[in-house]
């Protein structure tokens, strides 16, 4: 199923990322996360006598910058669509703080009763960088591209929605009619992803096979200059720009003169960069953004990260965590909140309650699903364990039948710090663990070939019912738990045919509900995106996924 | 090896008889080799350290304060002190104990693989040396394919074939050493085939066998005893390595190599962490060299004082 193959895509691509930095990734509603027990408030906002001040570079790294091109119609790299926003524009803007759709590259649109047919009226005064202007044709030309099929579909195809997106109509020249075969109540949001920026067409017949590469020309706040492969990736000011969508602080042209996106892969290096003043931001893990604490020239961002929780998820198909009582038990013996006091998390993050965060529902609301929670109890999972036939054997492991219960875990290496702990949980109650690390691609061939009983899973993206479908909707290729349930795909059907708000939200609510009733993974924390930035920096934004947008970012002198 | 290199050096001198039927050599060689190893301060420094982890190692659950996967939430990453000599890792185990059951694990690497490679390696080194023509020019053809590859690299490479885990670690790391052993053995071979006894083995009607057996063997030993000394180490060595990189030990197994790894993340905020696992880990390593150091000119006579 051609669907499924690119969730699959897309789940490794985000999983690389977040393997690459050995965890937290970009995400989606900005905001200071709640700052940890003992550290000083983290904190965005410039203090109000501070105005922003134009000019400087800034240097950044996440990592690694883009492994495959930038040109987004082909990239499945998150990090490309990272930096990509910057040059790129966007149809829609999401203001990340409520998740309202704001105009852009598009003034205002009209969607058909059936939901199928989008009328995109665009701005008539936007020129790309090489001069060229933005209209309707662009967009078609945009789309055409990424929805050709002797190209690579990357991210950009999935997020228009890959088979169910039918064709592109210029109506005229500031007029486009967008057709779908089937009805994507996230097809507005998806336009605001820097993965759907548009390019400018004269560029991409240009720059051919370096279009991405050599080249990439959009219309954002920033252009791009050069990109060393494994070294760096400049982007420059452009001064032109001048349709910021109202989701930002000021308009006009951005603050900084220049972006510099370094490659460091190694988070101990990039945070002894940063230290040392090299770097102005850098991608962190919790462990050692906490030893940044108490640094006076150094500022912790938080976002919470845009995505599913993090989940010790279960395998349905595999003894013993196919009995529902083990897996019960598991999630009993899990002491949630004792893992987030661990130097692994330094305090950073929520205990979760749902699948999804609650960053990602309307309101932070999540009571509808919360009761299906399970709680930390280890007398019940002693007594579930023995209830399904598990006695406690000579070395405190449980066996029935002469089979030891030992949990199988496939993992990643860069895990480990968050599945060890988990170890002593379990084996207070009697279940053993046998863990596996490898790479990504070792990690990845055990989850498809559903040879494992746990794993940590998650993914990011700011789209909950694609979210949903692609874990456990039972089709999906993304569905490494074995997970099967018809009342699941019924509920997360209606919620993706909804209309209302409501509508949408109550059934995704009720698929994810079956899911915890299944218990079909322990929904561990809500992760944060973390960063180092020094104390000059100010006025990031974070776009929907969580990531730093420098727009109204500037340098304090 | 250390172990037996003991026995070999304390033990056989004084039961002669044992060995009467043996090339007759050997006896009186023992005894220079043992005595010349008791003046070398170096190598008995080694050979103490050694013995002292094999014994602590053996005896590691009477000796460790704490079972080795022990967490406590409570005490995560707390410094050394009078409850915790080594300090706690991330999830509050105790880092001596850890250290202490991590040398079993690590003995036991460099023991298993440099047996596999001082096996294969001996025998097929003999082989070409006292066949010589096509089975030789083979042989040493493969020694020579996996000697071009870096040892770290071809264990990476058979590790991506077998998959991660210790006992992968020790196939691999075995794999790799087995072309040195092979050059040696047949080296020593090569000129030990000429020498008078065995061309008299050869001439009361010896099998081939009989004759690479007892009296090609005992007779190339000497060298590939040190060269199985320092290879423990090196064995040691490259198998923290795979851990650290995540090949080797899987968690929670307290090897010295990925507890330096998981150390590292913490390496300023909890120094402790990382250290203590990387001493164990110089610590044996120097021991073992040092030993193997004397060990070689304790052997050779042209070193003896």
């Amino acid at each position: 199923m051609n669907r499924s193959r690119i969730l699959a895509i897309m789940l490794v691509i985000t999983v690389i990322l977040s393997s690459a930095c050995s965890s937290p990734q970009p995400a989606a509603t900005p905001t200071t996360a709640p700052p940890a027990a003992g550290s000083p408030a983290a904190t965005t906002a410039p203090p109000a006598a501070d105005q922003p001040v134009r000019g400087g570079t800034i240097v950044v790294s996440h990592g690694q910058n883009v492994s495959d091109t930038l040109n987004q119609h082909t990239s499945t790299h998150t990090t490309s669509r990272m930096v990509a926003h910057h040059v790129l524009d966007t149809l829609t803007a999401v203001n990340p703080n409520d998740g309202s759709i704001h105009p852009s590259l598009a003034t205002s649109w009209e969607v058909s009763p059936d939901g199928k047919v989008y009328t995109f009226k665009l701005r008539t005064d936007v020129k790309f960088h090489d001069g060229t202007p933005f209209n309707a044709e662009s967009v078609k030309f945009n789309f055409d591209y990424t929805m050709r099929d002797d190209i690579r579909h990357g991210f950009a195809w999935s997020a228009l929605g890959g088979t169910s997106f039918d064709r592109t109509e210029v109506v005229d020249s500031s007029t486009v009619k967008v057709y779908l075969k089937a009805p994507n109540a996230a097809f507005l949001v998806s336009l605001s992803d820097g993965g759907l920026g548009i390019d400018s067409p004269t560029a991409m017949q240009a720059g051919g096979e370096d279009y991405g590469i050599k080249t990439l020309v959009g219309s954002g706040p920033f252009k791009f200059k050069e990109w060393v492969k494994g070294d760096h990736i400049t982007l420059v000011r452009s001064d032109e720009y001048n349709w910021a969508p109202d989701i930002f602080q000021h308009s006009g042209p951005a603050y900084l003169d220049e972006i510099i996106y370094r490659d460091i892969q190694d988070v101990a290096t990039r945070i002894a960069a940063l230290e040392a003043g090299e770097l102005t931001l850098a991608t962190s893990t919790e462990p050692m953004v906490a030893q940044l604490r108490g640094n006076p020239d150094i500022q912790i961002l938080l976002t919470p990260k845009a995505g599913t929780a993090r989940m010790y998820t279960m395998n349905l198909g595999k003894s013993p965590t196919d009995d529902i009582r083990v897996r019960q038990a598991i999630a009993h013996a899990i002491d949630k909140a004792a893992l987030l006091g661990l130097p692994a998390w330094s305090g950073i993050g929520r205990v979760a309650v749902a699948p999804i965060p609650r960053n990602m529902v309307p309101n932070g609301d999540l009571s509808a699903v919360a009761q299906y929670d399970i709680a930390f109890d280890p007398a019940k999972a002693k007594s579930l364990l023995d209830e399904a036939g598990w006695k406690v054997g000579s070395d405190g492991i449980r066996e029935k039948g002469g089979q030891k219960m030992v949990v199988d875990w496939a993992i990643t290496a860069a895990s480990v710090p968050q599945v060890e702990p988990v170890e002593q949980m379990l084996r207070d109650v009697g279940i053993g663990m046998n863990i596996r690390t490898g790479d990504f691609n070792f990690w990845i061939s055990e989850c498809e070939k559903l040879n494992y009983n746990m794993t940590l899973m998650s993914d990011s993206g700011y789209n909950t019912l694609f979210l949903l479908d692609e874990f456990w909707q039972s089709e999906s290729a993304g569905n490494w738990q074995a997970y099967s349930n018809p009342k699941f795909d019924e509920y997360l059907a209606k919620a993706l045919a909804g209309t209302t708000q409501q509508e949408i939200w109550n059934n995704a609510m009720l698929a994810m509900a079956e899911t915890m009733k299944d218990v079909q993974g322990v929904n561990a924390w809500e992760q944060d995106y973390v960063y180092g930035a020094s104390t000059a920096l100010r006025g990031v934004a974070y776009h929907e996924i969580g990531w730093p947008f420098f727009y109204d970012a500037w340098l304090s002198k | 090896m250390a172990e037996s290199v003991a026995q070999r050096f304390y033990v056989q001198p004084r039961s002669e008889t044992a060995h009467a039927n043996v090339a007759p050599r050997q006896q009186g060689q023992l005894a220079i080799v043992a005595r010349q190893l008791r003046r070398n301060r170096g190598a008995m420094i080694g050979l103490i350290l050694i013995m002292a982890e094999i014994l602590i190692a053996i005896a590691a659950p009477l000796v460790a304060p704490y079972p080795p996967l022990q967490q406590s939430v409570k005490h995560a990453l707390q410094p050394p002190s009078r409850l915790h000599w080594f300090g706690t890792d991330d999830i509050g185990r105790d880092i001596l104990s850890r250290v202490i059951y991590g040398a079993r694990i690590s003995l036991r690497v460099g023991l298993i693989s440099v047996s596999i490679a001082a096996t294969i390696g001996t025998t097929f080194g003999i082989l070409a040396g006292f066949h010589g023509g096509a089975l030789e020019k083979f042989i040493m053809g493969f020694a020579d394919i996996l000697l071009a590859f870096p040892g770290m690299l071809l264990a990476l490479a058979i590790i991506a074939i077998l998959g991660p885990g210790l006992s992968n670690v020790m196939i691999a790391v075995g794999i790799g050493s087995i072309p040195t052993y092979i050059r040696v053995a047949r080296g020593s071979t090569l000129s030990i085939k000429g020498c008078d006894y065995v061309t008299g083995a050869r001439s009361v009607g010896c099998s081939d066998a009989r004759i690479m057996f007892r009296y090609i063997l005992p007779n190339v030993l000497p060298p590939l005893i040190v060269l199985m000394t320092v290879g423990v180490a090196g064995a040691i060595l490259t198998a923290s390595g795979l851990s650290f990189l995540g090949l080797g030990a899987q968690p929670p197994t307290p090897e010295w190599g990925s507890i330096l790894n998981a150390g590292r993340t913490y390496l300023r905020r909890a120094w402790w962490f990382a250290v203590f696992p990387g001493l164990a880990i110089t610590v044996t390593v120097l021991s073992m060299n040092l030993l193997g150091d004397g060990l070689r000119d304790a052997l050779d006579p042209k070193l003896r004082r």
